[in-house]
């Protein structure tokens, strides 16, 4: 048989739960929050300082490692590259600057009328921008000078600042035997001074033939100028030898 | 009566905070600076590095010079002691037997200050801070217009440089010309003292 409180209509009451209270709550937040921020000041202070050791650790490898660079390099090493490099930049500013003289002369030949006769000539170097070239010139007439000038200022190697001055006439006369004048002839001379732009006048290498073949030594004929002839040779000998070191 | 739990954790928070304020805050920047440094050291070393790399890449572009083309480039611009004030009148008075024209003389007649290059000049990436140092000798001969021509196209062939600075020639007598000159050769002039290395 069922006994009676267990057919009754009144629910059981379980063991009294006691309710927590608001003030007990808020309690268990602050501790919980305490305990985080104490384990994690901890566990920041540890990491801070392991990393803090490690990046000393890194430091000191990088200084290391730097100091280690500094010690492969070559002090010696760079003089040598740089002593190349400056001679081969010096080099080179020197050839570019190469002219050739000769060219001048055939520019002066080119340019010159069948009339005119060069009495002196200089040629003075200005740095490595041009010569100057100052020629004392006869000719016949003054027509002569003008048509000369011209021709200078048409040249393609000559500066067109040409000057021309000192302009004067006098008198050429053949004489005879005794003395007598046979015949004579008005000139005109005049000092021109012209300028050649450097990069008018560029050297340019071509084959040297006449260098680069060997020369060859003909032995000496003993006759009755051997003395003569060893003398002669013996310098050629010398040349030769010089010759391949020089030209 | 504030509970006695309540008192140690308002201290844990406490003791938290004045952890982090005296240590892990300044541990954080000093922890930074240290990276700095890291990260300059780093660079400089690969700055280094990268020096190092070149300067062997030049040694070896330097080596690679066959000794041939090396002694041709010592020939024409050799160093200050290797000009020679007595072989380069010999070598003039050759060149002049060659050219067949009549040898008068050949001396040395002195060296002059290398121009100095301008401000503008040394600012100019790849220009030259220091000019080769001339050297000037004094050439006097005679000889026909076609002989003097053949002159001085071997004085430009030479295997170093013999400039003409300065030409005189006079007519003498016939066809022949009594020419004087100055011709100039340069040495290498060195940038720095010896052994001396600037960083």
């Amino acid at each position: 048989m069922p006994s009676s409180s267990d057919n009754s209509f009144i629910p059981k009451r379980g063991p009294v739960k006691r309710k927590q209270s608001g003030s007990s709550r808020q309690v268990y937040i602050f501790t919980y929050i305490s305990y985080v921020l104490m384990f994690s000041t901890l566990l920041a202070t540890g990491g801070v300082f392991l990393y803090g050791q490690y990046i000393d650790k890194q430091l000191d490898e990088e200084i290391a490692n730097l100091n280690t660079e500094i010690g492969s390099f070559s002090g010696e090493d760079l003089a040598k590259v740089t002593e190349f490099d400056l001679r081969l930049q010096q080099a080179a500013f020197r050839l570019d600057n190469s002219v050739s003289v000769a060219s001048v002369f055939e520019a002066l030949q080119s340019a010159t009328i069948d009339t005119v006769q060069i009495e002196r000539l200089s040629l003075s170097r200005e740095e490595d921008e041009k010569f100057v070239l100052t020629a004392s010139i006869l000719t016949d007439s003054f027509d002569s000078t003008i048509f000369q000038r011209g021709v200078f200022g048409r040249s393609d190697v000559i500066s067109d600042e040409i000057s021309i001055d000192s302009v004067d006439t006098n008198t050429t006369s053949n004489l005879d035997g005794g003395g007598a004048v046979v015949s004579s002839r008005p000139v005109v001379n005049f000092t021109a001074i012209l300028e050649v732009p450097l990069e008018n006048v560029p050297y340019t290498p071509t084959a040297r033939p006449a260098a680069e073949t060997p020369l060859t030594v003909t032995p000496p004929i003993l006759n009755e100028s051997a003395t003569n002839t060893v003398e002669t040779n013996s310098v050629d000998e010398e040349s030769l030898e010089a010759n391949t070191d020089t030209i | 009566m504030i509970p006695k739990g309540l008192f140690a954790q308002i201290a844990m928070v406490v003791v938290s905070i004045a952890i982090i304020i005296t240590y892990v805050e300044p541990a954080f920047g000093e922890i930074g600076e240290v990276q700095d440094s890291i990260a300059v050291y780093r660079e400089e070393r690969e700055k280094v590095s990268q020096v190092n790399a070149q300067l062997s890449s030049l040694l070896q572009t330097q080596k690679s010079v066959s000794l041939v083309d090396q002694n041709k480039l010592l020939t024409y611009m050799p160093d200050k002691e290797n000009i020679d004030t007595i072989a380069v009148p010999r070598d003039l008075a050759l060149i002049a037997l060659q050219a067949g024209v009549l040898y008068r003389s050949a001396a040395f007649a002195g060296t002059t200050d290398a121009p100095q290059s301008t401000t503008d000049q040394a600012s100019t990436p790849g220009a030259l801070t220091e000019l080769p140092k001339p050297y000037n000798f004094t050439f006097a001969v005679e000889g026909t217009y076609t002989q003097l021509k053949n002159l001085f196209r071997l004085i430009e062939q030479n295997h170093y440089p013999l400039e003409v600075t300065e030409l005189s020639i006079q007519n003498i007598e016939g066809a022949f010309l009594s020419v004087d000159m100055q011709l100039t050769t340069y040495a290498h002039q060195s940038a720095l003292p010896a052994n001396e290395i600037v960083f």
